[in-house]
């Protein structure tokens, strides 16, 4: 079977089990149904992104966004609330796609602190960890390659001089094996869905904006290729907009309401659609329908749902939102080099269980560091000057045609791009948010500030924490420009469909099961009842695959 | 350059390369060409030739017939079954400014068919889509899909009003048609009469009255070139198509086989008809091209052998004069996310004939659309029918009104008004107070089940004032219209004197006290949930009045006369709620099913129930309360919203104060399966 997956292919009438997204809840759940050899159906919104196809050029960026009424089918989903910021991505693999790697299990010293609030314990989790990690490849962040990363030998002198140290950290990123060259291919053609090539990491920093290398194990690489291979149906540019129940004695069945995005062919333009125009739906029909489209695609549809399709939702939908503490900062000056646009994005780890907070070192493409450049007066200033030279030069006749050297040093340095590196905070941010509808059905509104009760003395603690590691390398730390508006940004969306004991607190129970719907079934990040701190895929995915073992048991 | 030979309309005379001889099997195909209000002419021609003409004392039979841009018109009228001269008429009593013409204020295009839909298509010609839809006529329809850019031809059995507009929306003129996320216009500069589609529905012989000018005159200025363009489109089709089937005729003769099946002929009866496209401002220039086409289609028939003429057949009779109204009805209804929802109906109600309503036949056809957020705003409703006041006693005002929410969930709203006297002054109350429901039309009724939403709407004094400016005959002629509405109106006044008129009856509220229902009662809150325990444990909460204030802050220093803890079916006790001290006895005691009880406070009075019933996740609830009095009567508005709310509340705590501790069970989950 060399032909890769048709993700385009037919729809049958009647699945087992319809998968709405495809992200570490709904790719993890369809891979483990699939492989019970129940008949899956995953319909992802977003197109498929083979390592290769990632945008790279400034024209495809400016189209790399999700919004179909504008014809923009790409991969980063942008949302901007009234205090809060959020990217999620659309894409077949979902937030795998664009996440940093870091695959780390909840601290369980964090999770006893808000086990009130979870309907499961730890060890509920726990067991379902190693699975994750086998499935992903995770792996800490190899020393032999350090040479590579200068970014976390730097990171490491910063958290020795605040006094914490930092660890190596787990990533589901497929390295070289010591001795060989970063870069070499890896697998085989036949490992995935996509039938294409993988190569390992080579620390090219842009594990945020896709890997083309394949070197990521992203879900599509890993699970959903898992799922295909079972037999599952990966369909993609399917958007789900309806869930209705049809009850059937004490039991239900689901009618699934998806649209069909068409991409532009290449050189066509993108058309908005135009005004006054429903795209038309169509169904598909299961007896157990599994939700995986992250905590604000999740909280939406169910919201939008529950007057007509699944009115027994409890009322606690749309509750317990949290950016799980998500926080950001930049360290600059110095002499050190930290040249953070090499290695993976997050390579190093600083924990604080005092504050229930981590602190990892961030990474950004080269290109950003370009930008980063260009904002420094004195690159403006030098080429003047060179100018001015080489005018004076012509006047005086004295024309020299070796530059080289100028153009350096109009360059300079470059140091903004070679000692800036961002810091990245996330943690057990206290505080939670509301999500409802409004505009008449057609967005999402979402009720949550960064000076909450709780959430401006987390914030205060980690912001800082992270002035206390910037101190310990010796160099200044800034907010970036969300300080200076008071607003959150965050990477990870949390909560909307908490789990709970019983539908007085829960939307469903501590196996992802929805209070009052039988066969509805929520597996991603929705469903945390509080922030999870540590980067949240892999208690998404444990969670998911708890939550697959919970549907053989009783679908 | 070569010399070319056009083949064209010449080339239909006996003898020409379009006119071979069929022998006896000749199967008629009706090509109703566009023409734009042109095709009035057409519709004359059409009553010669389908009533009066006639070929072996037969009349002439069509195997076929296909419409463009203008020609669906006679189309669909044909399609329905009507008569030759029916079509003639319709077009004789078409006025096309004071009933047509209406300006787009959307800025799509200059004009909107809105006022043509009602006023024409639905009004004095009656197009009867379910007939058109069921008699399943041989026909085709040409449309063109703007998003797909290709044209399209449709079937009786799936056309539409929506459909036909867009088959005559000339971009420019009128705004495209949006079906089902696709936009239609009309197909003239594709094709302005579809030859090769009748002659694939098994046609061989093309009958087909042609009115787009083909002398080739132009004047300057945007629009006449405008119309050029459809002329230069149409005719250059025509011929086009005319080649192929000369091409394929000569073939045929030659005793090869043609790009058509069979050697087809063409008989065109082509005029230059003396009227613009669209700009046409009278009826009486209408009914004189209708008079030329009926002139000029007889003599074209004289001259043409074999054909004979009977004489013309009556007019018919105009069609019975139907009224119209609009109106708007507003309200709060009951859903799943909120208990307080605004959802707003704005409809227009249709009589065709106005004395089969007074006969018996009480069903209006509606159209309009319903307006809730939840719902994704303003959905149009798909097919509605208003059944007014049926027989002859107390009756009813009944809605149902068919439209698909946001998801694509399809829905029904039914609406009862019950229109009996069983109250003081209750004719204005009567009939102004809807009581809605909305079900899911995908799946069965399920009389457990809660409705997706239900409330009561109502109609403002101020809307009724607007619904009387929006009240019209629908007749040809002043007189015939005033008539219409006046046996409408003087119906309705009659029969609701004699319903209001008869001694009052006593109010029927089925599950309530008599005297404590919801009829006549200034306020009146309905609040449903579900909660996941069984219904024992609801109705200990419930009885257990004093741990009332335990869950529901609304409550407070409740007080049994008795002393007991808990109510019986004889307690009286009193307790503060929305800042009211009152003294409730409860007067129907069920155990675990219903607990009721009377209250009575300063210048109010009213009755508060409680429904319990076993559900599949534990218990459903229902509470219903109602208010008389003088201050439920002041403060009606005010009071249907706070009641409303801190009884959702009461519900929420009810949820909070008995679920805890309860892991509910899954009925539907393999035995042995119990939550870990």
């Amino acid at each position: 079977m060399d032909e890769p997956h048709d993700l385009q292919g037919e729809i049958r009438d009647d699945y087992d089990v319809v998968v709405v997204g495809s992200g570490f809840g709904g790719a993890v759940t369809a891979c483990r149904l699939a492989q019970a050899h129940r008949s899956v159906l995953v319909l992802e919104r977003g197109a498929a992104y083979p390592p290769g196809a990632f945008a790279r050029t400034p024209s495809e960026i400016s189209e790399n966004f999700w919004d179909p009424s504008r014809g923009l089918y790409g991969l980063f989903d942008l949302w901007s609330f009234r205090s809060l910021d959020a990217v999620v991505a659309s894409g077949l693999g979902g937030g795998s796609l664009i996440y940093a790697n870091v695959t780390l299990e909840m601290p369980k010293e964090w999770f006893d602190g808000v086990s009130g609030q979870w309907p499961i314990g730890y060890g509920d989790l726990e067991e379902h960890y190693p699975a994750v990690a086998q499935m992903l490849g995770v792996r800490c962040v190899p020393q032999y390659l350090a040479a590579r990363m200068p970014k976390s030998a730097a990171f490491d002198a910063a958290a020795a001089g605040y006094g914490r140290p930092a660890v190596a950290a787990p990533v589901a990123v497929t390295f070289a094996p010591p001795g060989h060259t970063p870069g070499r291919p890896v697998g085989t053609r036949t490992d995935n869905l996509h039938r294409v090539q993988r190569s390992t990491c080579t620390s090219c920093g842009k594990c945020d904006f896709g890997c083309n290398e394949g070197a990521k194990n992203t879900l599509d690489l890993t699970y959903l290729s898992a799922a295909v291979e079972a037999g599952a149906h990966v369909r993609t540019l399917r958007e789900v907009v309806g869930i209705g129940a049809v009850p059937d004695g004490d039991d239900e069945t689901y009618v699934v309401r998806y649209r069909t995005h068409t991409l532009p062919g290449p050189g066509e333009p993108r058309r908005r659609r135009p005004r006054g125009v429903v795209p038309p739906t169509r169904e598909v029909r299961a007896r157990t329908v599994v939700m995986g489209a992250g905590a604000f695609g999740t909280t939406r549809l169910l919201l939008a749902n529950k007057v007509t399709g699944l009115p027994r939702l409890s009322p606690a939908l749309g509750t317990r939102f949290s950016g799980n503490g998500d926080a950001i900062g930049f360290t600059t000056g110095g002499t050190r080099e930290v040249d953070s646009q090499r290695g993976p994005v997050i390579t190093r780890i600083l924990r604080d269980d005092d504050g229930g907070f981590l602190i990892e070192d961030g990474g950004y493409p080269s290109v950003l560091g370009w930008v980063g450049e260009t904002y420094q007066v004195g690159l403006y200033g030098r080429g003047a000057l060179l100018l001015v030279q080489r005018l004076w030069q012509r006047l005086l006749h004295r024309r020299r045609s070796d530059i080289g050297g100028g153009v350096s040093r109009v360059l300079g340095p470059m140091g903004v791009s070679r000692s800036t590196a961002p810091l990245l905070g996330m943690g057990m941010d206290p505080g939670s948010g509301t999500m409802r509808l409004a505009g008449d059905g057609t967005w999402l509104d979402l009720e949550w500030s960064p000076r909450g009760p709780g959430t401006a003395e987390y914030f205060a603690t980690v912001l800082q924490a992270m002035r206390g590691v910037a101190t310990g390398a010796g160099v200044t730390f800034r907010r970036g420009p969300s300080g200076l508006l008071s607003r959150g940004v965050t990477a990870h969306p949390l909560g909307g469909c908490p789990m709970g004991r019983s539908p007085a607190d829960g939307v469903v129970d501590g196996d992802g099961r929805a209070f009052g719907h039988p066969g509805l079934f929520v597996a991603d990040g929705s469903v945390m009842p509080t922030a999870v701190g540590a980067n949240p895929s892999m208690t998404i995915a444990a969670f998911a695959e708890r939550c697959a073992r919970r549907i053989l048991d009783v679908r | 350059m070569a010399a070319v030979r056009d083949v064209g309309f010449a080339d239909c005379r006996p003898g020409g390369v379009l006119a071979p001889d069929l022998g006896a099997d000749v199967r008629r195909g009706l090509v109703m060409a566009g023409g734009g209000l042109k095709v009035a002419y057409q519709a004359g021609v059409l009553q010669v030739w389908l009533d009066e003409a006639r070929i072996d004392d037969e009349p002439l039979g069509f195997v076929h017939a296909d419409g463009a841009s203008g020609g669906v018109f006679n189309l669909a009228m044909w399609c329905q079954g009507c008569s030759g001269r029916a079509i003639a008429d319709n077009w004789r009593r078409v006025a096309p400014v004071t009933r047509g013409a209406a300006p787009n204020l959307t800025g799509t295009a200059l004009f909107s068919m809105r006022r043509f839909r009602t006023n024409v298509l639905q009004g004095i010609w009656g197009l009867d889509w379910p007939t058109i839809r069921a008699r399943g006529a041989p026909a085709t329809f040409n449309v063109f899909d703007v998003d797909a850019q290709r044209s399209r031809t449709v079937a009786p059995a799936d056309m539409t009003e929506d459909l036909l507009v867009a088959a005559t929306s000339l971009p420019g003129w009128y705004p495209p048609v949006v079906i089902g996320g696709r936009r239609f216009i009309d197909a003239v500069y594709v094709t302005d009469a579809n030859l090769a589609a009748t002659v694939d529905a098994g046609a061989n012989e093309l009958w087909i009255p042609w009115t787009v000018s083909t002398a080739g005159r132009g004047r300057n200025g945007p629009v006449s070139q405008y119309f050029q363009i459809i002329e230069a489109a149409a005719n250059g089709r025509l011929h086009a198509d005319l080649e192929r089937i000369a091409a394929s005729n000569e073939a045929w003769a030659r005793g090869v086989p043609g790009s058509f099946p069979y050697p087809v002929r063409v008989v065109p009866l082509v005029a230059e008809v003396p009227i613009h496209y669209l700009l046409v401002f009278t009826r009486r220039a209408i009914a004189r091209t209708v008079e030329l086409g009926v002139t000029e289609a007889r003599r074209w028939c004289v001259d043409r052998p074999g054909v004979t003429l009977v004489p013309a057949s009556p007019p018919t009779p105009p069609m019975p004069g139907g009224v119209r109204f609009r109106e708007r009805m507003s309200g709060r209804v009951r859903i799943a996310t909120d208990p307080y929802a605004r959802l707003t109906v704005a409809l227009t109600a249709t009589a065709r004939d106005v004395d089969t309503l007074r006969a018996g036949d009480r069903r209006l056809g509606l159209t309009g659309q319903v307006d809730c957020a939840a719902f994704g705003g303003r959905r149009p409703v798909e097919t509605g029918e208003l059944t007014l006041l049926p027989g002859t006693g107390p009756s009813t005002m009944e809605y149902r009104l068919d439209f698909t929410d946001l998801v694509g969930q399809p829905l029904r709203l039914v609406g009862v008004k019950q229109v009996r006297h069983d109250g003081r002054l209750d004719l204005w109350p009567d009939t102004t107070t809807l009581a809605v429901t909305v079900h899911r039309r995908d799946v069965p009724a399920d009389p457990g089940a809660d409705p997706v939403a239900d409330g009561t709407l109502r109609l403002r004094a101020w809307s009724f004032l607007r619904l009387l400016t929006t009240v019209r005959g629908i007749a040809p002629g002043v007189g015939r219209r005033v008539r219409a509405v006046w046996r409408f109106a003087s119906w309705f006044a009659r029969r609701l004197a004699g319903i209001y008129g008869a001694p009052r009856a006593r109010a029927v509220d089925p599950g309530f006290p008599a005297g404590q229902g919801p009829t006549n009662a200034f306020v009146v809150t309905d609040n449903r949930t579900t909660l996941p325990v069984p219904p024992e444990r609801v109705w200990a909460a419930l009885v257990d009045a004093a741990g009332w204030e335990r869950f529901y802050d609304n409550a407070r220093d409740v007080r049994l006369d008795d002393g007991g803890a808990g109510l019986t079916a004889t307690t009286t006790f009193r307790w503060t709620t929305f800042h009211t001290r009152i003294r409730s006895t409860v007067v129907s005691f069920e155990e675990g099913k219903e607990l009721g009880w009377t209250w009575k406070g300063p210048l109010a009075r009213g009755y508060h129930v409680w429904w319990l019933e076993p559900d599949r996740d534990g218990c459903r609830v229902r509470t219903v309360e109602t208010q008389r009095g003088l201050v439920p009567w002041v403060a009606r508005v005010l009071l249907r919203r706070v009641v409303t709310a801190g009884h959702e509340r009461w519900l929420r705590g009810l949820l909070t104060g008995t679920a805890p501790g309860v892991v509910p069970r899954v009925s539907s989950d393999p035995p042995g399966s119990g939550p870990p």
